[in-house]
């Protein structure tokens, strides 16, 4: 007997001091638990769940997706501490319908994004794309979601906040913690009212002590590296890497950020160092810095808001705050500094050999306060200090009556560039501003233009003398790179996945032996244009372009001609027309890419039983003005609706999905594989 | 009376009158997918929003209607309801007999963005997204929306035969949806579910009317004819 008890009393402290093993990988495919240190993958494309729970180690996304419902796609909690490895093109979303993340980060716990691979990634209602979901009620702080700390080391990480969430950060109602971006390229959006990086909305106004303005806050932002765009919005689908639609005045969000706190969020520190960042913040909102405050002062804690921002290093700083909401209302928002509502403009420091270009709208100096009475005594806000350093190249633009706040509290720069008595307010005439008035800036387009508002009239702007600049020791290129252009066929367009659209004739750089995934597109025949506000339509066939040099392209173009199914080989390119790829010789004299009918795009011929005379077709998006007898190009795998007209009355209507020929094109009794007919009855 | 009281029975109040409404019409409304838009909170210079603190909060449910029970197994007839407004509306498929009807290539394609999403009007992504497939999912996609994958798989334009992967850009299929369902016919292991959709939330102008057939095979519901106009 004893030597049983013996026994039992052996196993149950060994059970005491070894826990059960709790496996490593639970659930069923779709629905993965990491629970013990270890490097993991995860290389599946239907994910529906990924719950990382007190790990130490690494997540390979390889070619991933994950989409959930319900909850955040992939959760990193319990003190884990996960380095997501990105290989390949991975997708992770969370759910729209619900309060989730695409990546949540629970306090205490850490992420890092390293590799060489793309990650797409959308937050939840409410909720960032990496980082923090939120709630839909203002509660005091000690009850709010809170977030962990995110870096990102290297990788492309496209990063879309759901509904009222950063892009990377914080959720609705939530403060931040802790980003750092060290490298990589950085495309981050929030929802709406938030900060691309930074903070979700934060509030309009809570009871002070519980939930005021000011009293939510962004966290510390620290940039030593990468490429990073971030913008305030993306809603509506409106593409904030365009400056079209800030120039053009048609911005649909207003009061978020570029990089900080979103509506009604204090910002502890925002620090670039190194890095090429470009923010565009929405109207009332800044850039970098904050966004709206409030004008209540009952709503607001002026002890509590604050905001301090730091540029330096060799930092390449673009921050354009856009001009006016979709409804005409001017609101400000300092381009490098607050939004309108405040009643500071916080500490602005810009020194080492930061090259800044900052552009502000009206009512806002391009750095520090929105100039609209403070919520806490009416008075008109000034920064609390700017400095700007010696070996900066600044260009500043604004709308407002200065280009820097020169009446901060505390200003330091040198007088030596400026003058003296005419240093804050240069080029007052429009002769003056000419050189500034249409701002370069790159942008996930390429390189763009900014126009500077309508009547801006105060321009401060310093290149360095020409004396000082020291010729850069010429590098040569890494990448094997080339210039092809891009042909089109007549009233299509063709978008590359990184949303590029081209409408014939363009030039597009691009890499020896890399592939690129594009697709077709119909555009609108009435302006020319495609795009995802209603002009024109999108094909589903994914096409794969891959240019080579000459000798390769010999090569292959002499293996192909002997499989002349699959391969059609002409003098600058092959069509594998079983991979939907194009070859082209990037040294060929007119080197270009060239899609051609049936197997990119089908024509369609639109027809009426009888006869044609006085009767019109149009499409939906596309051919907005009937036509008679049209004839028309469509992309593979989209779905039309075409409308018949009689006298340019509407007489009927179908939806048609479009497919490659098999044969019904008809032309003197032959049937045509480049055309399909359609005739209304 | 305590104020949170108060508040209490007024939104107990309001929700029953919703729901009276939306019963006594026979419109379900967690099927809309509305957009939440930013007009609640319209941009006004000096009058900003007044954040609503509300006691609790409203997530769209999904899918929350009544069942009917066909050969022994309970199906959603919303989600049926949608299944036949995404063929007829959004893949062009208004009519098939049986589900080697529909052609190639739009069957492949419905069957690839069933793998990534429930609902087609879940799909609120900007642009196109690149997606790709096996050709194991799209048959077992396949087989679960029509309970056959008899078709020629890799033949359809998705298919990228170099990589031996079905690929696509699958468009935001995006929208609201509108609509009233009519009657649910149940005869043995077969439903008829005939639903009317409007291009508005008002319900004012007609977009269509479908009725979709729904048999049970292997204990799951299946889409087995679409007619639709």
């Amino acid at each position: 007997m004893k030597k049983v008890l013996s026994v039992l009393l052996a196993v149950f402290l060994l059970v005491s001091v070894f826990p059960l093993a709790v496996s490593a990988e639970e659930g069923d495919l779709k629905n993965v638990v990491f629970n013990e240190n270890g490097d993991y993958v995860l290389d599946r494309n239907d994910y529906d769940a990924v719950d990382i729970d007190g790990v130490t180690g690494t997540v390979t996304l390889s070619n991933a997706g994950v989409y959930s419902q319900g909850r955040s796609a992939i959760k990193v909690m319990n003190n884990s501490d996960v380095t997501f490895v990105l290989d390949g093109y991975s997708t992770v979303m969370g759910d729209s319908s619900n309060f989730s993340c695409g990546i949540e980060v629970e306090l205490g716990s850490k992420v890092t994004f390293e590799g060489e691979g793309t990650l797409d990634v959308t937050g939840g209602k409410y909720g960032a794309a990496i980082g923090s979901y939120g709630t839909g009620i203002n509660i005091p702080e000690e009850q709010r979601v809170q977030v962990g700390e995110i870096t990102i080391n290297s990788g492309v990480i496209n990063a879309y906040g759901g509904y009222r969430g950063a892009g990377i950060g914080a959720g609705y109602h939530v403060s931040g913690n802790l980003i750092t971006i060290n490298g990589g390229t950085v495309r981050a959006y929030a929802g709406e009212q938030g900060a691309g990086i930074g903070s979700g909305y934060g509030t309009s106004g809570g009871a002070i002590g519980v939930a005021a303005v000011g009293e939510y806050t962004a966290g510390t932002i620290i940039i030593n590296g990468g490429d990073i765009y971030a913008a305030s919005s993306n809603k509506d689908f409106t593409d904030f890497s365009s400056f079209d639609a800030i120039n053009a005045n048609e911005v649909p969000g207003a009061w978020g950020v570029g990089i900080g706190g979103g509506y009604g969020a204090s910002v502890d520190l925002i620090e670039i160092n190194g890095g090429k960042v470009v923010a565009v913040g929405g109207a009332s909102g800044a850039a970098i810095g904050t966004g709206r405050g409030t004008s209540k002062g009952n709503q607001y804690n002026p002890d509590a808001y604050h905001c301090n921002i730091r540029i330096g290093g060799d930092a390449d700083v673009t921050a354009v705050t856009s001009d006016v909401t979709k409804d005409g209302d001017r609101l400000g928002g300092a381009a490098i500094g607050t939004g309108r509502g405040c009643h500071t403009g916080g500490n602005i420091e810009i020194t080492g050999n930061a090259k800044v270009t900052a552009i502000s709208a009206s009512l806002a100096p391009a750095i520090g306060a929105t100039k609209k009475v403070s919520p806490v005594d009416g008075a008109i806000p000034v920064a609390e200090s700017i400095v700007i350093g010696d070996n900066v190249q600044l260009y500043a633009v604004s709308a407002a009556d200065y280009a820097v706040d020169k009446d901060a509290s505390s200003l330091s720069i040198n007088d030596k560039y400026f003058g003296s008595s005419d240093r804050w307010f240069f080029g007052e005439n429009a002769a003056a501003i000419a050189d500034v008035a249409n701002v370069k800036v790159e942008s996930t387009k390429g390189e763009q233009m900014y126009t500077a508002p309508t009547g801006a009239v105060s321009v401060w702007s310093r290149i360095k003398a020409a004396e000082e600049q020291h010729d850069e020791p010429v590098v040569p290129e890494k990448d094997d790179k080339g210039n092809l252009r891009i042909d089109v066929p007549l009233k299509m367009a063709v978008v590359f996945e990184d949303g590029t659209v081209y409408y014939g004739g363009e030039m597009k750089e691009v890499e020896v032996g890399k592939e690129y995934h594009f697709q077709m597109c119909a555009v609108n025949w009435d302006n020319g244009t495609f795009d995802d506000n209603g002009n024109g339509i999108r094909g589903t066939v994914v096409y794969t372009m891959e240019v080579v040099h000459k000798n390769e392209f010999k090569e292959l173009a002499a293996a192909a001609k002997e499989d002349p199914e699959r391969y059609t080989v002409k003098g600058i390119d092959i069509i594998d027309n079983v991979a939907k790829k194009i070859i082209i010789d990037i040294d060929a004299e007119d080197t270009h890419l060239e899609t051609d009918v049936n197997n990119f795009f089908m024509a369609y011929r639109f027809h009426f039983k009888g006869e044609d005379y006085d009767k019109q077709t149009g499409i939906d998006q596309v051919i907005n003005t009937p036509l008679e007898s049209l004839s028309v190009n469509l992309p593979l795998g989209s779905t039309i609706t075409c409308n018949a007209y009689h006298s340019y009355e509407k007489v009927a209507s179908a939806d048609v999905f479009i497919e490659n020929n098999s044969g019904e094109g008809v032309y003197d009794d032959v049937f045509l594989t480049s055309v399909n007919d359609y005739t209304w009855e | 009376m305590k104020h949170s009281m108060i508040k209490m029975i007024s939104l107990l109040l309001a929700v029953f009158l919703s729901l009276a409404v939306f019963s006594a019409c026979g419109v379900d409304p967690n099927v809309k997918q509305q957009k939440e838009t930013a007009s609640e909170y319209e941009v006004k210079i000096d009058g900003e929003e007044e954040e609503v603190e509300r006691e609790g909060f409203y997530a769209y449910a999904k899918g929350k209607t009544d069942p009917v029970e066909v050969g022994g197994v309970e199906v959603s007839v919303t989600d049926f309801a949608v299944r036949s407004y995404e063929l007829a509306f959004l893949m062009a498929q208004k009519n098939f007999k049986t589900p080697k009807d529909i052609p190639l290539d739009a069957a492949v394609q419905y069957a690839f963005t069933h793998i990534f999403y429930n609902d087609f009007y879940h799909i609120t992504n900007k642009a196109a997204q690149y997606r790709s497939a096996s050709e194991q999912q799209i048959r077992d996609s396949l087989k679960e929306q029509f309970g056959t994958d008899d078709f020629k798989v890799t033949s359809s334009m998705l298919y990228n035969a170099g990589k031996e992967i079905f690929e696509m850009w699958i468009p935001s299929y995006g929208t609201n949806i509108y609509y009233i369902i009519d009657a649910v016919n149940v005869d043995g292991d077969q439903a008829e579910i005939i639903s009317t959709f409007y291009n508005e939330l008002a319900r004012k102008t007609l977009l269509g009317k479908a009725t979709i057939t729904v048999k049970i095979q292997d204990g799951r519901p299946v889409i087995a004819s679409l007619k639709a106009e």
